[in-house]
């Protein structure tokens, strides 16, 4: 039974440190900021406040109490402001970017700044199609009363208009019944609390990822032999049949969106989301399609379809395909390059491309001021010295530890012995970050997973023999009763795993007692 | 069957190998690597081991730890917790130390030796203790009493052995010690903790037993020797430097000053000595009368590091039921490697068949011919001299003339004492002697007293012991005893005692035959012997060793195996 119990505490040990390493990885769970709705199958949570963090990008979400994104805002317009609403899905969420760096916050400062009195309002939400993003509007967004109401449709939309759930969550969906959408009156079923570990850990979290991977699976189907994942089935030339439809139901609803615009007093317009292959022409399609050539691929048909068939609605169509691919052309990298969302740089030239078009007379009109979008704020201007100060205050604080413990050594000796050391683990460290730099995201991606890889490998050979001690020792400490110093004892031991493998190399070991 | 018994990481770490139940080679690190009380990994020790028997590690049947880790790292954990924050420094400093070596005994010994997880058994520290005295001794059933500073949780524990079988029926814990009350007084009194603990003996001769009343108030002795410790007064469970705590310093003053420690006698201090020894003492005493009292044996089995109190083992007998003693030569941690094995040996494998150690000469030895080799090659200029008895009576003209020599023969000794294989020999009968010794040859306090070797059938004549041969402590010099000749100044203490050491002609023949000449020269048959080393480093070991220690220090010769005699300055 001990050794059983022994057996199950170095199991957990080693989770913590797949979780560690996860985390390291970019893995770690963001805290959910959707909840459930039982008419829009989720909706932004008010005030949850979260941090996402990926191998590419940082970012902190902050959901106000009117559940948008953005500072906070009062229900009712405030006299002689005109409001602008957008309405989408990840992008225009900002779901890859922090709050400054988002297209329609740029917009609306440009605009403010320019003497506009106009508020911009941000409703997209991760995940949302047309379908729901109508039943948003319909259901909350025309209370505020938007002057403009701006949808920015996205090629996944398409398929997902005909779906009654996204990968594992249900949704609303609509149907063609001759030219008249429908849909069920009945609530959509909440599908419960993710459990916690899979909300809160990384290992959760992975576990998740290649859950909805297998989902996805149920999303594909064969053309010619290829898998084609239907999301991404718009840019392919030679369309499935599922999407032909698609497209139908999707046009039936942007006529509604747009009627509903019109109907609460709001100026309908669409701002066109063009994908990352039709601005930057890469060299592999969409991870959706990996079976595909470029040559199967019309990357500029979804933009170019959606841009009709929001004319046809009675939108303003708002296309940046046209100024991000000029940029794009010009060497400037517009979207990430694992994720396919627009980068600072993308959201930038969108706003650009906003507050052209709205400045013209048959929208706000010029303002008193020339147009000028706010500075960039980027992590390379904050921090300033902090790369040099920590190491130097850490060499500091050791050397002189290291001189009180060391009979006989002169301080300044032991500080520089120290500095060295530290100079060379950060050294190292800030190396491998400029490495990473340099390297193109999936470069420097490989590169990390596989230091890592090396790490655990060369931690796994040099302890495993002690593994067996770990599960004995967990054993002998359950049968004499101390089951309650075993997370200590897990602790201790990873610490103490570190401790043996820096022992064992002179590489490792300057990393690791500069640790401690 | 081959069984390795190995004791490591507290203090003398050390090797023992059996073969079929019989120990055949024994031996402590630090006469190896030359780092006194080394506790590290006893490499050496073990190649010397295997050596000696020609096998090599796959020939080994089992390898045992003399006591379980795991279960010594729940107690520093457990007591450390219990006295946090102010045990942070000590659990910071022995976490480093458990979390890089202790713990993984285990996978070190199958990383350095090579020897798969199931050959490797792991023994309790007073078992291994017990084992090493009980299945050492003659006796068919026996009283065992395990004192020392602390095990795993036990400090001292109280059984009876039969057979090949070892019960242990009573046992004290940790905090409650001994060992660490003596090593508290040892601290108090200037000297090194696990290192001076046979000094603070040394000294209590020298002072009167004025605060054993004083001491009785900070401890409680049970009438079956139990102990309490009021913590108040310590500090070992969580401190690192020091082992008294404020409140003891308030109530017996200042520790003194370990620079004063090896030169002056302060008389304060010797009382605190002679105090502490007086309650040593009747802690042992009654522990073994009580244990008597549950076992009815004659026979009493003695180990632990407590267990080296030679003052007190002989009071035990003299005091006590028990009839007769038997305490292996090595009763401290590193005779922990012995008792592994003879544990392994006996009560787990359950063979009948035991062992007795006669004797204590397990260690290394070297050859004249590698002597000689050895000699040779360093340019060492000595004098061969080819019969034994020639040799023999020119090292006693050279002892009865007032010389020191170093006598260097055979298989050194297993445990702390040297007891004829690695000796510096001198003239017992010129008080002088104690102090030319101490001065000129050791380096080492004024205080401190020499043992005697004397043939075994002559003691009765020098020494109050009247069946000498059938106590086996006197072949270890593990006895104290009252010195009745007074022809003997040089190794006679200040209170009239000698640190005897009674010599076999078998077991050690040229060194009983040395002491044989000098008391046909002299009438005396007992020289004074001192270990072979200088102040602060272990025994020697191999012939160079003991050259550079013979050109380090005053003696006057040097004699290898009774055959090689090296001099300085060719005198």
């Amino acid at each position: 039974m001990h050794r059983l119990l022994g057996y199950l505490v170095t199991c957990a040990m080693l989770l913590l440190i797949i979780e560690g390493c996860l985390r390291l990885g970019g893995c770690a769970p963001a805290p959910a900021i959707n909840r459930f709705h039982p008419t829009l199958g989720w909706e932004k949570e008010p005030g949850a406040v979260t941090e996402k963090s990926t191998a590419e990008f940082d970012v902190t979400f902050a959901i106000n109490a009117a559940g948008l994104r953005g500072p906070e805002v009062a229900r009712e317009k405030p006299a002689g402001v005109q409001r602008v609403l957008f309405a989408g899905d990840s992008f225009t969420l900002g779901y890859a970017v922090d709050e400054d760096d988002l297209f329609l916050r740029l917009f609306e400062r440009a605009l403010q700044a320019s003497g506009h009195e106009v508020e911009v309002l941000n409703g997209g939400t991760e995940g949302y199609s047309t379908d729901q993003e109508l039943l948003w509007f319909e259901e909350e967004g025309r209370r505020f009363a938007p002057d403009f109401v701006v949808l920015a449709p996205y090629l996944n939309d398409v398929y997902w208009n005909t779906q009654a759930s996204y990968f594992d969550k249900p949704k609303p969906c609509f149907t063609l019944a001759g030219e008249a959408l429908a849909r069920g009156t009945a609530p959509l079923a909440d599908p419960g609390r993710t459990p916690w570990w899979r909300a809160h850990t990384a290992i959760g979290n992975f576990v998740q990822k290649l859950s909805l991977l297998r989902l996805a699976g149920s999303h594909t189907v064969r053309i010619g032999g290829r898998k084609a994942f239907l999301e991404d089935a718009p840019v392919l030339r030679a369309q499935p049949p599922q999407i032909e439809e698609a497209w139908r139901v999707t046009g039936a609803l942007l006529k509604r969106f747009a009627a509903a615009a019109l109907e609460s007093g709001a100026r309908p317009l669409a701002l066109i989301i063009p994908n990352r292959w039709e601005i930057h022409g890469d060299a592999t399609p969409p991870r959706g399609l990996p079976g595909f050539a470029l040559e199967d691929l019309d990357a500029g048909a979804p933009t170019r379809r959606f841009a009709e068939l929001c004319a046809q609605a009675g939108f303003t169509v708002i296309d940046p395909s046209a100024a991000l691919a000029a940029r794009a052309a010009a060497g400037e990298r517009l979207y990430f390059e694992q994720d396919w969302h627009w980068n600072a740089a993308g959201n930038r030239v969108v706003a650009e491309v906003l507050l052209e078009r709205f400045t013209a007379p048959d929208l706000l009109g010029p303002g008193e001021r020339p147009l000028t979008l706010p500075r960039r704020t980027t992590a390379a201007s904050r921090g300033g010295a902090a790369w040099f100060v920590v190491p130097a205050l850490i060499a500091l604080l050791l050397g002189l530890l290291y001189w009180r413990s060391v009979k006989g050594e002169n301080p300044l000796t032991a500080v520089l012995k120290v500095a060295l050391l530290v100079a060379f683990v950060a050294g190292v460290i800030f190396g491998f970050q400029r490495l990473m730099g340099v390297l193109s995201p999936a470069a420097s991606k490989g590169l990390f997973w596989a230091v890592v890889l090396l790490l655990v490998l060369f931690i796994v050979w040099k302890t495993a023999r002690r593994l067996g001690s770990i599960t004995e020792l967990y054993g002998s400490f359950l049968r004499r009763g101390h089951w309650y110093l075993l997370p200590l004892l897990v602790v201790f031991l990873s610490i103490g795993m570190l401790l043996v493998v820096a022992a064992s190399s002179p590489f490792v070991a300057p990393f690791i007692y500069t640790l401690f | 069957m081959y069984i390795l018994g190995l004791s490591f990481f507290y203090h003398d770490s050390a090797a023992a190998l059996i073969r079929d139940g019989v120990v055949v080679a024994a031996g402590e690190e630090e006469r190896f690597s030359r780092v006194k009380h080394d506790h590290g990994f006893p490499r050496k020790a073990i190649e010397f081991c295997l050596a000696h028997e020609g096998i090599t590690v796959h020939d080994l049947d089992y390898v045992v730890f003399y006591e379980k880790p795991f279960v010594k790292f729940e107690r520093i954990l457990l007591s450390t917790f219990k006295t946090f924050p102010q045990s942070w420094k000590v659990f910071r400093e022995s976490m480093l130390t458990w979390l890089t070596d202790k713990l993984w005994v285990k996978s070190l010994l199958q990383e350095k030796l090579g020897v798969p997880a199931r050959k490797i058994l792991f023994a309790d520290h007073h078992m291994s203790h017990a084992a090493a005295s009980y299945f050492c001794s003659p006796f068919a059933e026996s009283a065992i009493l395990t004192v020392d500073g602390a095990g795993e949780w036990t400090t001292s524990t109280m059984g009876v052995g039969r057979g090949n079988r070892i019960d242990i029926k009573q046992e004290l814990r940790f905090p409650h010690s001994i060992g660490l009350l003596y090593s508290a007084f040892t601290a108090f009194c200037g000297f090194e903790v696990n290192e001076g603990e046979y000094k603070l003996m040394g000294m209590a001769p020298y002072g009167k037993p004025r605060y054993v009343d004083k001491i009785k108030e900070i401890v409680q002795i049970g009438d079956d020797g139990s102990l309490w410790h009021d913590m108040r007064y310590f500090a070992y469970h969580y401190s690192a430097e020091s082992t008294i705590s404020p409140k003891f310093i308030e109530k017996f003053g200042a520790p003194r000053d370990p620079a004063r420690a090896d030169v002056h006698m302060d008389t304060y201090y010797a009382d605190m000595a002679a105090s502490i020894q007086v309650v040593t003492e009747e802690i042992l005493i009654k522990m073994a009368r009580h244990l008597h009292g549950m076992t009815g044996s004659e026979n009493l089995c003695m180990a632990g590091g407590v267990a080296l109190n030679c003052v007190a083992n002989y009071k035990i007998l003299q005091q006590t039921p028990f009839k007769r003693i038997y305490i292996q030569p090595a009763a401290g941690d590193d005779g922990g490697a012995v008792g592994a094995a003879m544990w392994a040996w006996n009560q787990l494998l359950g063979h009948e068949e035991r062992f007795v150690m006669e004797h204590a000469y397990l260690g290394s030895e070297y050859g004249d011919a590698e002597i000689a080799d050895w000699l040779q090659k360093k340019g060492v200029h000595c004098e061969e001299v080819n019969d034994e008895e020639r040799c023999l009576d020119r090292c006693v003209d050279r002892v009865t003339g007032g010389q020191v020599i170093g006598w260097y023969s055979g298989r050194f000794e297993w445990g702390p004492r040297a007891l004829g294989s690695r000796s510096i020999v001198a003239d017992a009968r010129r008080a002088e002697m104690k102090d030319i010794v101490n001065a000129k040859i050791k380096f080492r306090e004024a205080f401190r007293p020499f043992a005697p070797s004397c043939l075994m059938e002559k003691v009765p004549e020098y020494f109050d012991l009247p069946d000498a041969a059938a106590q086996y402590p006197t072949r270890f010099m593990l006895y104290v005893t009252q010195v009745i000749s007074d022809k003997i100044p040089a190794i006679t203490h200040i209170d009239g005692s000698g640190r005897l050491q009674g010599v076999i002609r078998e077991h050690n023949p040229r060194y009983h035959r040395l002491i044989e000449k000098f008391g046909e020269a002299t009438g005396v048959a007992c020289v004074l012997n001192t270990s072979f080393n200088l102040k602060g480093e272990p025994i020697v070991e191999t012939p160079e060793n003991a050259y550079n220690t013979f050109m380090r220090s005053g003696m006057d010769a040097l004699i290898y195996n009774n055959r090689f005699i090296v001099t300085k300055n060719g005198k």
